[in-house]
């Protein structure tokens, strides 16, 4: 009596009996199921017309190389120096994020203005060293307000009163 | 074309011929290395063949195993062939390439028979047989049959083909097998096993 299930098993373990590695009432089982299961059997040849095949199996002949020729064509490859556009996708991504933490980070803190510099008083400069404040105060506050002129002005009429 | 001798007893002997010469090329001789490309390139290149199924990159992989063997002379131990020693850097080269092209698909293996090599069919179609009958015995001869098994060789998962390829093609035995792939007996007998069984299955359209 033969059922599918039998068969299926029997042909998992057909390689392993027909190369001897079965225990031997395995072996001896899957012996009795060939001689009453054709559809097995002819598995069985198939198994064996494949090995055989294969033993035989054509070989295909290399192109003719030497030692020192296969040695010259892979030498340079392997020894090439590191190519450094393989890290460019890494390298981007990190200025990006750099950026993006450059961009984004608050601006909460505190920026105390920079202490203020003394400044030489130039040559052509009046000897009164209050005019002087005073004219560059006034370019500043008209600086700040954005009319240069204003600013010129402011610094012309500072100048004249202080005369 | 002929056929490949199977890695037999005899050709174990000749693994003192090779030691003798692993010996003279780690003293500098470079003939010595030479020798043992001349003798092995063929063997070596065929076995690459068959597990990437692509004659191009049969060839990189086998000069490349030679190089790493020669790179790797002297750690190759006493009792361990210098043949053994190749089969293994070239089932790592082939493991390595096949995980590059899991990776990088538009750059996967070319089917070694699709590029219209004159012996061998082309396309997936079930080759016609002359007279071929019903008994499977009667078509092993057949040069067709054996391009189609070739190409089922190629198309068998890796590790598979590797059992397979070393036990059918290359005449290991399992424990040499073990040896190569790393993998314990029983794991190599159950590898050629379900090899052969899904080669079975894919070849009996052809073999009806």
């Amino acid at each position: 009596m033969t059922s599918k299930r039998t068969c299926r098993r029997v042909r998992e373990d057909l390689a392993a009996y027909r190369e001897g590695w079965l225990p031997s009432a395995r072996a001896a089982e899957i012996a009795e199921h060939l001689r009453s299961c054709e559809e097995c059997s002819r598995a069985a040849e198939r198994d064996a017309a494949i090995v055989d095949a294969a033993r035989t199996l054509p070989r295909e002949e290399p192109r003719p190389i030497t030692w020192s020729e296969a040695l010259e064509t892979h030498r340079p490859a392997r020894r090439a120096a590191p190519r450094p556009w393989r890290w460019s996708p890494a390298l981007a991504a990190t200025a990006l994020l750099l950026l993006a933490l450059w961009e984004f980070k608050p601006h909460t803190a505190y920026h105390a203005p920079p202490p203020p510099t003394a400044v030489a008083p130039a040559q052509s400069a009046p000897a009164d060293s209050g005019t002087f404040v005073l004219a560059h105060a006034s370019l500043s506050v008209g600086a700040m307000q954005g009319d240069p002129n204003r600013a010129l002005l402011m610094s012309v009429e500072v100048g004249t009163a202080t005369k | 074309m002929s056929e490949i001798p199977a890695l037999t007893e005899s050709s174990y002997q000749e693994a003192g011929a090779d030691a003798a010469l692993v010996a003279r090329a780690l003293a500098g001789d470079s003939s010595a290395y030479d020798e043992l490309f001349r003798k092995h390139y063929a063997r070596i290149y065929n076995f690459a063949v068959r597990l990437t199924g692509d004659r191009d990159s049969a060839e990189d992989v086998a000069q490349l195993a030679f190089i790493r063997t020669y790179e790797g002379l002297g750690r190759i131990r006493e009792g361990s062939t210098l043949v053994k020693y190749l089969y293994r850097v070239v089932v790592n080269l082939v493991r390595d390439r096949a995980k590059a092209a899991r990776r990088k698909p538009w750059i996967g293996f070319v089917d070694l028979w699709s590029k219209g090599s004159d012996s061998q069919p082309d396309g997936d179609e079930p080759v016609e047989f002359a007279d071929a009958g019903s008994d499977p015995s009667r078509i092993v001869g057949n040069r067709a049959l054996q391009s189609a098994i070739q190409k089922q060789i190629a198309q068998l998962p890796m590790e598979f083909r590797e059992a397979f390829v070393l036990h059918h093609i290359e005449g290991l035995d399992v424990k040499q097998i073990a040896e190569v792939v790393g993998v314990p007996e029983g794991t190599v007998k159950s590898r050629i096993g379900r090899a052969r069984k899904r080669l079975a299955e894919a070849m009996a359209p052809w073999m009806e």
